[in-house]
């Protein structure tokens, strides 16, 4: 991982088209990516919907699923729901998933929230340099955070974060 | 969003009869003169705001940058230029005791048709160093790897920069197209573009694409950001503008260099839109009579309802608050103390366009 230039880092608004349109139940459709202990985690510190800011360092001493997406990329509408049932399935293990918006404006984001009833966290990334510095090329790409606040895991692609599959083989990560 | 300016122009279904008859043949008349006026509102002050907003910036065959003038209550405002580029824009700051941010910025343009008489050749001369410029790498266009190889693979038995560019032009005709999903008009990616195998995307994208190619093997080429203002008089509702809202209405066009003609007019992507949205039905054959006019005319061509902003990549906006590059410039930009300013989303950053034609 580490820093990437732009061109690497934004695949970004036509990543909606190619993002993984099937959902992947078990995984088998999305990209899973281990990542090495020699790979760098790029500090992160962004604003909520509520201006307040928020960093990747807070949320050490617990796993993290970091979600970048976009509210027009298909895709990432799809799995977001089910995002949270990942979190509920895994409220033992003190999972956290926080999800990084790509240089969308605070209401839209808000609204597209509302909607969709969601209450999983979430943060802008208005400049889109967290997606450069994390070489986010599609939408909606994962990184599974460990608790010592390293990225191990990197999935790129839409997942039915609820199905059994993906909880058992994302255990490992956690 | 691109598709709402142009809502109110035409009726959506084309009888057979009349798409036969279709003409689209822009030819090089009398000069048409333009006021467009941006007006921006921003409702969420946090902190001081800035805000950066294209004016038109290119002097040429086709078109006449006259001037600018604004109104508001800006603390300051004045124009300034990309230090890298050199693109022109509308640099506005608001002090956080401006409790409403308001700007109007109208620049007065004058813009004509271009065709492009291929039968007569000569030779034009050009600055080197601009050339050299416009067969360069951007963050967004690298000219080597798979833009280079896809571009070789697609001049195949091409031998002039005509021949090239014709090839080109023609293959992104055939294996790109407009995807209307794509927010804006595109990021410009078309390193991304092409590693995908999909090759949908918007104007800032397809055409994009058109250019990196051309540069890849060896024909300066550039994007032209900018925005339609008028109706087409051809009656072609995807190739105008309501001059009254000219929302989604940004479009850019590109340019290739010949030595034997200059800069030539060339926009793929308006052909591809027109297959795409023209029609109910998503015409796949370019030699459709909706379809072949446009790609025909846009070859050499293009329709003087449209204004050009500026050519530049990985634009440095001065006084931005962050040490990156803008890809270009073909929206109002703007931040304060919450952070950059979504210009695709009408809630915090406001702000219209309108074009005012002006007859003598």
């Amino acid at each position: 991982m580490g820093l990437l230039n732009r061109r690497q880092a934004s695949a970004l608004l036509a990543a909606s088209v190619m993002a993984s349109r099937a959902v992947a139940a078990g995984g088998e459709g999305a990209r899973w990516l281990p990542l090495s202990a020699k790979s760098t985690t790029p500090p992160l510190r962004l604003p909520d919907l509520a201006d307040q800011e928020w960093s990747l360092a807070q949320e050490q001493g617990h796993p993290l699923l970091l979600n970048f997406w976009a509210s027009w990329c298909e895709p990432c509408r799809a799995e977001m729901k089910s995002l949270e049932a990942l979190e509920v399935h895994f409220r033992a293990r003190r999972l956290r998933v926080v999800a990084v918006n790509f240089k969308e404006g605070r209401e839209p984001v808000q609204r597209f929230r509302e909607a969709q009833a969601l209450t999983l966290a979430m943060v802008r990334d208005s400049y889109g340099e967290a997606a450069r510095a994390w070489g986010v090329r599609s939408f909606p790409t994962t990184f599974v955070i460990n608790p010592a606040g390293r990225a191990v895991l990197r999935i790129e692609g839409e997942l039915d974060w609820g199905s059994t599959t993906v909880q058992q083989r994302l255990q490992t990560f956690l | 969003m691109l598709q709402a300016g142009c809502a109110a122009l035409s009726s959506t279904v084309l009888p057979q009869a009349f798409a036969a008859e279709r003409r689209f043949e822009p030819q090089v008349q009398g000069w048409r003169t333009f006021e467009v006026t941006t007006t921006v509102n921003v409702a969420d002050v946090k902190g001081a705001t800035r805000l950066w907003l294209p004016v038109p910036d290119l002097d040429n065959a086709f078109q006449r940058s006259l001037g600018n003038s604004w109104t508001g209550n800006a603390t300051s405002a004045r124009l300034v230029s990309d230090a890298t580029q050199g693109a022109r824009m509308l640099y506005v700051e608001f002090s956080p005791e401006v409790a409403a941010p308001t700007l109007a910025l109208t620049s007065t343009v004058q813009t004509r048709n271009r065709a492009l008489d291929w039968s007569k050749k000569g030779v034009v001369h050009e600055d080197p160093a601009l050339l050299k410029a416009n067969l360069a790498a951007t963050e967004l266009l690298p000219v080597d790897g798979i833009v280079r190889d896809t571009a070789r693979k697609a001049t195949q038995g091409a031998h002039t920069d005509v021949e090239k560019v014709r090839a080109l032009y023609q293959w992104v005709v055939d294996n790109a197209y407009r995807e209307t999903t794509t927010r804006g008009c595109g990021a410009g990616d078309i390193q991304a573009l092409l590693e995908s195998g999909n090759l949908g995307g918007k104007c800032a994208d397809l055409n994009a694409l058109f250019v990196g190619l051309c540069r890849s093997v060896g024909v300066p080429a550039r994007d032209v950001y900018g925005i339609r203002v008028a109706p087409s008089a051809f009656g072609y509702k995807e190739l105008g503008g309501n001059s009254a809202s000219l929302k989604g209405a940004q479009h850019c066009r590109s340019e290739v260099f010949l030595k034997q003609y200059g800069w030539v007019a060339m926009d793929p992507a308006d052909v591809l839109k027109v297959m795409r949205q023209e029609t109910p039905d998503w015409i796949k054959d370019k030699t459709n009579p909706v379809a072949a006019p446009v790609n025909k005319s846009l070859f050499g061509g293009w329709e003087g309802n449209w204004v050009g902003w500026n050519t530049a990549h990985d634009l440095k906006l001065p006084h931005y608050s962050r040490p990156g590059t803008l890809p270009f410039l073909m929206y109002p930009q703007g931040e304060n103390a919450a952070g950059r300013f979504d210009e695709l989303a009408p809630d915090s950053f406001r702000y219209t366009i309108a074009a005012k034609e002006i007859i003598a």
